[in-house]
């Protein structure tokens, strides 16, 4: 049994070794994302393995799925704006650059490695005090406990980064008109209907699900939000949501709105305790599931706004077809 | 009421710029940030008084201090930074307010967004002190300065954004692999708690390079500052200011924090001593480059290169007056370096383009930006009575008092090299008109006074710096890290 | 569990490769990619740290760390694939040019 594990530990470690080689040395572009978005699921396994699911599916969900979705986007872009989804061939200059770089990531690759293995052979227990801090805590979920109260900030200050990236790309969109990536099709394939028919209420449950459950089992805004956002993407995809050049009021409410109340929550602390960020004594509850709620919102629209790439998005008419 | 005040200057730029982008109103969004700059004051001046009166402040996010949760450390040196980035911040606000494009296209907006993001982003920077929260800011401020690079329009500033974009991203994930090596090493994230506890070995040697690397790619330290001086030219002159002045200047600061604070004694001497020699290398080279350029803006961009290589020195030496020379240069250089910026600013405003031969056209309407460039260029280069002067005095006495003369005479030749670029631009404004100059027209009639002054009061503040020292230097001793010396 | 050590290995040299690929590829996608494989690295290394304190459950720590650091991951790529889209399209390349080599194009336009 042991040595059955250790087999497929060393396969898992190996593919993930050699997906990533592929990816960052193979010519063509495609090939490269493809071979990416592979590796992504691949880690997710291993992560599944080392016995943490929960992260597992976040990174299959947000890491594998929704950025293999963005560099799938980029391939297209490549191929909408020059007609070549081949990245030019490395220049001579890089190429004489190899050998260097090739001696200083062998090094640094052996460096760590030995490193690494050292400091994680060092059995750390969890500290008693936050082993206490998280049992006592009035959120069930370890996980949530972190991300909501003790390392709440964090989660603050990483929505914004999220907001800030859409903002970001909203000041590039300014640059010049580029052609659109996802325009709606005069004709819908025969699966595409009923399939979405389909997938709408189980992606909606689930993130509903995901979301609540977030509260005491693995799971949460973070997962809810990734999924409503891959909702998003395909419905981009299939043109069910066309771009605007601007972005609507209520859009930008949805955008702002996660970082926005957390932050708002964060002063108002400062009346009902001391510290800023402090959560209201017999009602941590009810102010947690607020707060992941918004924070749900606006990771959807923000994923989904960044995956489009345009300004804005609204739902197109349906009855219409326009040829 | 100094929660109240610590709240106010972490949150109230990243809600107004949230305001600012819901309701687009043209009088919002260029009065909400100077109100608010003016209004951060208060908190600033409280703080003040607090830390000076009560020693260092330790704050707990969610009232949960390490190593549970996230805590806050305002110390001498962070009370100075989050003056520096107050004062910038309302100039920069007030300047901003004439000399963004006045129609209602979204860059306008954005503009005001981003950067009300990146100033919540640098308070909560200069008084973090937990590792991963670090890394979490360390992002937030790269991606809103680089968003803030592409608001110039044009190939120049996207390719200058991606370089800039590459390497801010590189040096993130050096800087985290660091961390997740301590926090398997040691447990802990918080560096008050990393400060007291014993620990050491190659693990902490190696965790330090990976995030000194890391940092130093943001901080754009000789030798990987290749992104900074096309990205600091081509950037709006506001937001220039604030990436030199501010951004660029935080990478270094935090690796001060770390190899004085946390890891005090990690280190052996000859370390200090190759560190200090690439900071003096970045001070050489930064200088000659500024030496070679025919665009203003990139002058004081490769400045920004050499001035940063300072920070640098404080490692070899190590000492209470090394410690107040670096800090007063931090400072000094940050003044100075944002009212050459918006003087630069100006003079685009004025003529259309940058270029060094177009300052020679004898026009009144350049001496006020002329005269800004020469006090900037006075604390620059070091000379009396200048800040710049104070803090390489107090770092040149400092390397002779160790015996290290040869890092006083790096410091005191940086100063001159610094001189040259300074008076190599003056040369041009006060040199018989070049012919090219009198090709092009200005492009405007006058400089609106919110243009004007906040870049002379700046240039001013830099050189009334050298007659703070008295003042000001008790006030950056306190809390001093474990790796300065008395 | 034999896994900690092997994906310990495994971590160190993914992010020699990740680094590899950013330092030696000129396709700015490509190097967005190998950014992304050094950040799966430095990932797989804190789920290696979560999980390594099995006898009272993982450390929720660097569980955390990495759900924080996905979102921030994910966020720096979709800029960054917009912006290397917009640096194609307006300058004909989908490679950097090299520094100093920039042409003399006009700095800052306030």
């Amino acid at each position: 049994m042991s040595l059955l594990s250790l087999i497929f530990d060393a396969l898992l470690g190996l593919g993930l070794l050699w997906l990533a080689w592929r990816a960052v040395s193979s010519p063509g572009l495609f090939a490269s994302v493809v071979l990416f978005m592979v590796f992504g699921f691949v880690m997710a396994i291993t992560w599944a393995r080392l016995g943490a699911p929960d992260l597992a599916l976040a990174e299959a969900a947000i890491s594998a799925g929704l950025t293999g979705a963005l560099l799938l986007s980029a391939c297209k872009a490549a191929l909408t704006d020059t007609g070549n989804d081949n990245e030019l061939p490395d220049e001579p200059s890089t190429v004489r650059r190899r050998w260097p770089a090739a001696l200083i990531c062998t090094g640094l690759g052996a460096v760590l490695s030995i490193v690494m293995i050292q400091v994680a052979a060092n059995r750390a227990a969890v500290p008693p005090a936050l082993a206490e801090a998280v049992t006592t805590h009035p959120l069930d979920n370890p996980i949530t406990v972190m991300l909501l109260d003790l390392r709440g900030y964090d989660t603050l200050l990483e929505v914004t980064v999220l907001l800030t990236a859409f903002l970001g790309v909203r000041i590039l969109l300014e640059q010049t008109e580029l052609p659109r990536l996802h325009a709606p099709r005069a004709t819908t394939p025969l699966m595409v209907d009923p399939l979405l028919a389909m997938a709408t209420p189980v992606l909606l449950m689930t993130a509903l699900y995901l979301f609540w459950t977030g509260m005491e089992a693995p799971g949460g805004a973070f997962q809810a939000g990734a999924l409503l956002g891959a909702l998003g993407v395909m419905y981009t995809l299939t043109g069910r949501f066309e771009p605007l050049d601007r972005t609507p009021v209520l859009l930008r409410l949805g955008l702002i709105l996660g970082p926005g109340m957390f932050a708002i929550f964060a002063c108002l602390a400062l009346t009902w305790s001391e510290w800023p960020l402090a959560y209201p004594a017999g009602a941590t509850g009810a102010a947690a599931v607020a707060i992941e709620f918004t924070l749900m919102i606006s990771i959807a629209v923000t994923l989904t706004l960044l995956f489009s790439a345009t300004p804005g998005l609204h739902a197109r008419h349906m009855g219409v077809r326009h040829p | 009421m100094l929660m109240a005040a610590v709240t106010a200057l972490l949150f109230g730029p990243l809600l107004t710029g949230l305001v600012v982008y819901l309701l687009p109103s043209r009088r919002l969004r260029d009065i909400g940030p100077v109100v608010l700059a003016i209004g951060l004051l208060g908190p600033l001046w409280h703080l003040g008084t607090e830390v000076v009166g009560a020693g260092p402040l330790v704050l707990a996010l969610g009232g949960h201090f390490a190593p549970l949760g996230i805590e806050l450390h305002v110390d001498g040196l962070a009370l100075a930074m989050l003056w520096l980035t107050g004062i910038v911040a309302l100039a920069v606000n007030v300047y901003v307010s004439a000399s963004l494009p006045v129609d209602a296209h979204f860059p306008a907006t954005g503009f005001r967004a981003l950067w009300l993001i990146l100033w919540s982003g640098l308070n909560a920077l200069f008084m973090a002190a937990d590792l991963f929260n670090i890394y979490v800011m360390l992002e937030l401020t790269a991606l809103a300065a680089v968003s803030l690079v592409v608001v110039s329009r044009g190939p120049e500033a996207v390719s200058a954004a991606t370089r800039y974009f590459l390497f801010a991203l590189a040096g993130s994930l050096f800087y985290l692999l660091g961390v997740a090596l301590v926090y398997g090493q040691t447990g802990l994230l918080s560096l008050r708690v990393l400060e007291t506890s014993s620990w050491g070995g190659p693990v902490s040697l190696l965790a330090l390079g990976l995030m000194t690397g890391g940092l130093a790619m943001k901080a754009a330290l000789f030798p990987v500052h290749a992104w900074l001086p096309r990205a600091h030219a081509v950037a709006p002159s506001a937001a220039s200011a604030a990436l030199s002045a501010l951004v660029a200047m935080a990478g270094a600061y935090l690796i001060i924090r770390l190899w004085l604070g946390p890891f005090a004694g990690h280190w052996p001497q000859a370390l200090a001593q190759g560190m200090a020699a690439l900071g003096t290398a970045g001070i050489v080279y930064g200088s000659i480059q500024a030496l070679r350029q025919s665009r203003l803006k990139l002058v004081i961009a490769y400045s920004t290169v050499a001035q940063l290589g300072y920070l640098l020195l404080i490692f070899p030496i190590a000492s209470l007056l090394a410690w107040q020379g670096v800090v007063y240069h931090a400072l000094s250089h940050g003044l100075a370096k944002a009212a050459f910026f918006l003087a630069a600013g100006n003079i685009i405003h004025l003529l259309g383009n940058d270029r060094l031969t177009s300052l020679s056209r004898r026009d009144h309407r350049l001496a006020g930006s002329v005269m800004v460039m020469a006090l900037s260029g006075i604390s620059l280069s070091g000379l009396p009575p200048s800040g710049g002067f104070l803090g390489k005095w107090w770092l040149i006495n400092a390397a002779l008092e160790s015996g290290q003369w040869w890092w006083a005479l790096a410091a005191a030749a940086g100063g001159l090299l610094a001189a040259a670029y300074v008076f190599r631009v003056l040369r041009h404004a006060l040199a018989e008109p070049h012919p090219d100059a009198a090709r092009d027209a200005p492009i405007a009639d006058n400089l609106p006074r919110r243009m004007f002054w906040p870049p002379m009061l700046l240039a001013l503040g830099a050189v009334a710096l050298g007659f703070a020292g008295q003042l000001l230097s008790p006030v950056i001793r306190i809390g001093l890290p474990t790796g300065v010396g008395g | 569990m034999s896994g900690i050590l092997a994906f310990s290995l495994t971590a160190g040299l993914l992010f020699a490769l990740g680094l590899y690929g950013m330092l030696t590829r000129t396709g700015l996608i490509h190097r967005l990619l190998g950014a992304n494989i050094m950040a799966a690295a430095v990932f797989l290394f804190l789920v290696v740290l979560s999980t390594r304190a099995t006898e009272a459950g993982a450390d929720p720590v660097p569980e955390v760390m990495v759900l924080t650091g996905i979102v921030i991951s994910i966020s720096l790529t979709a800029f960054g694939l917009v912006l290397i889209r917009y640096l194609r399209a307006m300058t004909g390349q989908a490679t950097l040019p090299r520094s100093g080599r920039e042409g003399d194009g006009h700095s800052g336009d306030d």
